[in-house]
C-alpha cells in the first residue's frame, strides 16, 4: 500500500529514536511517548484448537498477558530507575531492539494505524541472552514534535516467554 | 539431609539427582493436572506435562474426566498437539490411529489389511493415569496405583484448599484469560520451597515495589508479629501455606481499595464477606485470607487477599537440574462482578506474579542465581543454611497469644523456615526410601 513518504520517513525516524531510548534505558522519556490515557498490551502465542472442523487454523491465537496504562508504564521506569532493589536489572541488561517491515494502514489525519516489525536482544549478566521477535500494532497520534503512541499492541513470537520481561518492546 | 537445618547444595544441579527425582516423585506423587472449569464440557481437554512427561487432562463424552499420556501406544507420538480445545478423537499423525476422549483406542487404519484383525484394541488405548481425584475444584492425578489418597497426601492442606480455593459460596473459581508460561534457569525446587512458607523475601526480594508505593508496608511487615498474622503454616507430609490473616483488617482495607472501582465492586466485598462469615460461623480462628501456597511437589497458589486478588495458579515444570518452565492460570470467583475480576487480573498481570509482573521479576532472578550457585565445585559442598527459629519450632514466643485457634498445621510466624524444612524432609523421604506415600 502506498502512503505519503514523508510521513512515511517520520513515522521510522520516529520509531528509530524511540528504540534508542529503549536501549538506552531512558524509560522516563520512553513512557512519555505515550499518550495519558494510552495503552500497552502484550501477547504472547497459545496452541488453542480454536474448533471442531476439517481446516486448521494456520495462525496461533494470541493471548493477552498484561495490559498497562501510561502511569503504570512509568511505575515499571521508576522501579528500575529510582531504587537499587529492582534486582532484575541490578546489574542492568543490555539490548537492542531492531524496527523493520514498517507500513502504514491507515491514516485519517489525526490518528494514524501502524504495523511494524521488531527483532530486539537481550544479555543479562554472563549466561543469559534471549532474542524476542514480534509485531507491533500502533495507533499514533500526530504532535507538535512528532508523534505519540496511543495505543501499542505487541504482539511476540513466543509460546514461553523467555523469563520476566524486564524490558519492553 | 546433612544436619538438621541445612540443605545439601548439589540437589540443585546434580543431574543424576534429578533424574531420580523424575523416578520417585514426578512418577508417583499426585500432581495438578488442572481445574474443573478448565474442562466444563463433554469434549474439553488441557494438554500438560507431569514431570517431563506429556499429560492430557480430558473430559469424556459421558462427562467424566481422565487423565492420559500423550502418547500414542503404537510409536509413541504425541496424539494432542494443542494446549486447549475439545475434540471427539485425538488422533496420530504417524499411523493414524485415533482415541476417544477417554483414552480407548478407537481407529485403526486397515486393521484388517495390517493386522488381519488380530489386534486387541481394549490394551491399546492411551496410558491412563491410575489415580485421580479431585479436591476443591482442584484436579490431582498420580502414576502410582498404590499412592495414598488424595486427601491422606493433601493431610491439613486439604482444609485450606477448600476453604481458600474451593469457593463455593462464591460461585466457584473459573479461569480468566488464558494459560502462559515463562522458563527460567532455575531448579523447580527453589521456586516451590519459597511458595512453599517464604515470607522472608519479600521485603528484600520485591522493595523495589515498596520504594515506589506500589505495595505498603500495611502487609504485616513492620513491628512485631501480629497476632492477626501473617502467618506460616506447615502441614504435613510436605506442604505450606503463608501469609495468612485472621481478623477483619485485611477486610477493612480491601472495602477501602474497592472504592475505587465503583459500587458494584464494593457491593461484592461486603457481601463476600457476609457469605464468608456464614461460612466461618464454627471457626474460632477465621482466616480471611492468604498470599502463597505450595502443594508439594510443585502446584503453587497465590492470593493476596480475599476479594480483591483472585487465585494465579502456577506449576513448576522440571525441564533439567537448571531448568523450569513456569505454568500459571488466573482464576476468579464466578459471582464476582467483572470489573473486580478484571482489576484482580491486572494486579496479577502488570505488578505481581504474572510472567511480565515485577514480582515475578526479581524472584527469578534470585533463583537463577541460586541455581546457577550450585553448580561449581566448591560451591557444591557448602551446605544452604534453613536454620530460622530451628530450635523454637512449634514454641515460638508469644504464639500462645495468636488468633489461631482451631487452625490445621504447625502454625509459625511471617519469618519462618519450617515450612521449607518440612518440604526437603518430604523430598528427602520420597528420594530416599522409595515409600509410596511419602510420609
Amino acid at each position: 500500500m502506498a502512503s505519503d513518504p514523508s510521513l512515511f520517513q517520520a513515522i521510522a525516524d520516529f520509531y528509530t529514536d524511540e528504540a534508542t531510548l529503549l536501549d538506552d534505558r531512558a524509560l522516563v522519556e520512553w513512557a512519555d511517548l505515550f499518550t495519558d490515557t494510552a495503552t500497552y498490551e502484550l501477547f504472547g502465542l497459545q496452541k488453542r484448537q480454536m474448533q471442531r472442523s476439517k481446516k486448521s487454523a494456520v495462525v496461533n491465537p494470541s493471548i493477552l498477558l498484561f495490559r498497562d496504562d501510561k502511569p503504570f508504564l512509568q511505575l515499571r521506569a521508576r522501579r528500575i530507575l529510582e531504587t537499587t532493589l529492582a534486582h532484575a536489572e541490578r546489574p542492568p541488561s543490555a539490548s537492542r531492539q531492531l524496527v523493520t517491515n514498517i507500513r502504514i494502514l491507515d491514516d485519517d489525519g489525526e490518528t494514524i494505524q501502524v504495523r511494524s516489525s521488531f527483532v530486539t536482544h537481550q544479555a543479562r549478566l554472563d549466561f543469559d541472552e534471549f532474542t524476542f521477535f514480534g509485531k507491533r500494532e500502533d495507533q499514533l497520534r500526530h504532535a507538535p514534535d512528532g508523534f505519540r503512541i496511543e495505543r501499542r499492541r505487541v504482539y511476540l513470537d513466543q509460546f514461553i516467554l523467555a523469563r520476566s520481561l524486564t524490558i519492553l518492546f | 539431609m546433612p544436619s538438621p537445618g541445612t540443605v545439601n547444595r548439589a540437589i540443585f544441579s546434580d543431574p543424576d539427582i534429578y533424574q531420580v527425582e523424575q523416578e520417585r516423585i514426578f512418577a508417583r506423587a499426585w500432581q495438578f493436572l488442572g481445574h474443573v472449569a478448565m474442562i466444563p464440557e463433554p469434549g474439553d481437554y488441557i494438554s500438560t506435562f507431569t514431570g517431563q512427561d506429556p499429560v492430557i487432562l480430558a473430559r469424556a463424552a459421558d462427562g467424566s474426566i481422565g487423565a492420559f499420556l500423550n502418547s500414542c501406544p503404537h510409536r509413541g507420538n504425541r496424539v494432542c498437539l494443542f494446549d486447549r480445545g475439545n475434540t471427539a478423537t485425538f488422533t496420530c499423525s504417524y499411523h493414524g490411529w485415533s482415541f476417544a476422549t477417554d483414552g480407548r483406542l478407537t481407529g485403526v487404519p486397515f486393521v484388517q489389511e495390517a493386522y488381519y484383525g488380530d489386534l486387541d484394541k481394549t490394551s491399546l488405548g492411551l496410558a491412563r493415569m491410575p489415580r485421580l481425584e479431585v479436591v476443591a475444584g482442584l484436579i490431582f492425578g498420580s502414576w502410582d496405583a498404590d499412592a495414598p489418597t488424595l486427601n491422606d497426601y493433601l493431610g491439613d492442606m486439604a482444609w485450606y484448599l477448600e476453604h481458600f480455593l474451593g469457593a463455593q459460596d462464591y460461585g466457584g473459581l473459573v479461569p480468566y484469560g488464558d494459560r502462559y508460561s515463562y522458563t527460567l534457569r532455575a531448579n523447580w525446587k527453589i521456586l516451590a520451597e519459597n511458595n512453599t512458607g517464604d515470607h522472608y523475601h519479600t521485603l528484600t526480594t520485591h522493595g523495589s515495589l515498596y520504594r515506589i508505593g506500589l505495595r505498603s508496608q500495611a502487609t504485616g511487615f513492620e513491628g512485631a508479629q501480629g497476632i492477626n498474622g501473617p502467618f506460616e503454616v506447615a502441614l504435613s507430609p510436605g506442604h505450606g501455606i503463608g501469609g495468612i490473616e485472621t481478623g477483619t483488617a485485611l477486610y477493612e482495607h480491601e472495602l477501602v481499595e474497592a472504592k475505587a472501582l465503583g459500587p458494584a465492586a464494593e457491593e461484592w466485598v461486603r457481601e463476600r464477606y457476609a457469605r464468608f462469615e456464614r461460612r466461618a460461623e464454627g471457626l474460632e480462628a477465621k482466616p480471611y485470607s492468604y498470599s502463597h501456597g505450595n502443594v508439594f511437589p510443585n502446584f503453587s497458589f497465590f492470593g493476596r487477599g480475599g476479594a480483591l486478588a483472585g487465585r494465579l495458579f502456577a506449576v513448576e515444570h522440571p525441564r533439567g537440574p537448571i531448568n523450569t518452565d513456569v505454568w500459571q492460570w488466573f482464576m476468579v470467583e464466578r459471582d464476582a462482578p467483572e470489573t473486580v475480576k478484571e482489576y484482580a487480573w491486572s494486579k496479577l498481570g502488570g505488578e505481581g506474579l504474572a510472567a511480565s509482573g515485577m514480582f515475578a521479576q526479581d524472584d527469578s532472578e534470585n533463583f537463577e542465581r541460586v541455581t546457577e550457585s550450585s553448580r561449581s565445585t566448591v560451591a557444591r559442598r557448602l551446605p544452604f543454611y534453613l536454620g530460622m527459629g530451628l530450635s523454637i519450632e512449634g514454641n515460638w514466643p508469644e504464639s500462645d497469644t495468636w488468633d489461631i485457634k482451631g487452625l490445621p498445621g504447625v502454625i509459625g510466624p511471617r519469618f519462618s523456615e519450617h515450612c521449607q524444612r518440612l518440604f526437603y524432609r518430604m523430598w528427602d523421604t520420597m528420594m530416599s526410601d522409595g515409600s509410596a506415600d511419602g510420609v
